[in-house]
């Protein structure tokens, strides 16, 4: 048993593609990008569930781990990538963040939302109009 | 005179990058922010923890410990900090399957 995995394991580490596959520089990043990969389906998501603090606080830390990643032998590129990514969207994060809070985005959605509901709730109770004609007056 | 050669070979085994004027020095440091935001999650009711960010934070941890050992210049600071967010993980993927445990047996709940 303990022969048949180092036989295994021999066979991996021969294989340069094989030996990284199956090492933690790939799985190390691979599993981190989970943060990035949430952080950009929340992009299109309502601002109001944006935590500004913890958006702050992954734009400093996705920056230092960027550095980290090349810092390190052997360099490990796939983690600058994926805290990239997380920077990216981190940044967008924290613009729509700060706009909607602070630069007039909820004010303008509010009213956005509340002028589309005044036109559906007139469209209910007026009856549609088709092919009224204008010079007769009704009834 | 017994001192010298502990504190060369004290030298020798301490990282020399580990100062404050690198990346090696504040990575860590940081890192123990997301340990005390899971710590301080601690308190928080079972049913508002989410099983997806724990399960992450225990593979990541634990992960990113062994890496932090297989990489030059090792960094012991940051695979104590990795160590202790895979705990985080564990302590609250426990919390859940203790609460949820006797429900899905009770057939309660799916899952």
């Amino acid at each position: 048993m303990a022969s048949a995995i180092a036989a295994l394991n021999a066979k991996i580490r021969s294989h340069p593609v094989l030996n990284y596959v199956c090492s933690t520089h790939f799985w190390g990043p691979v599993s981190n990008f989970g943060i990035p990969v949430a952080a950009v389906m929340d992009t299109k998501k309502d601002p109001e569930i944006i935590s500004g603090k913890m958006t702050g606080a992954l734009v400093v830390y996705s920056a230092v781990f960027m550095r980290y990643a090349l810092a390190v032998t052997p360099k490990n590129y796939l983690l600058f990538g994926c805290h990239f990514v997380n920077e990216c969207a981190q940044l967008t994060q924290g613009y729509r963040y700060v706009n909607w809070w602070h630069y007039g985005g909820r004010e303008k959605a509010l009213a956005e939302r509340a002028k589309s509901e005044a036109k559906a709730g007139q469209a209910m109770i007026t009856p549609p109009q088709k092919n009224r004609r204008v010079d007769i007056p009704e009834n | 005179m017994a001192s010298q050669p502990a504190a060369a070979a004290a030298t020798k085994t301490l990282n020399p990058a580990f100062n404050p004027r690198t990346v090696h020095f504040w990575a860590p440091i940081l890192k123990w922010g997301l340990v005390i935001a899971g710590i301080g999650d601690f308190y928080r009711p079972v049913e508002s923890l989410s099983v997806t960010q724990n399960a992450a934070l225990l593979a990541t941890g634990s992960i990113w410990t062994r890496w932090c050992l297989i990489i030059k210049p090792q960094n012991y600071p940051l695979a104590a900090v990795n160590f202790f967010l895979a705990g985080v993980g564990s302590v609250q993927m426990g919390r859940i399957g203790v609460y949820v445990f006797p429900m899905m047996w009770e057939g309660r709940m799916v899952g």
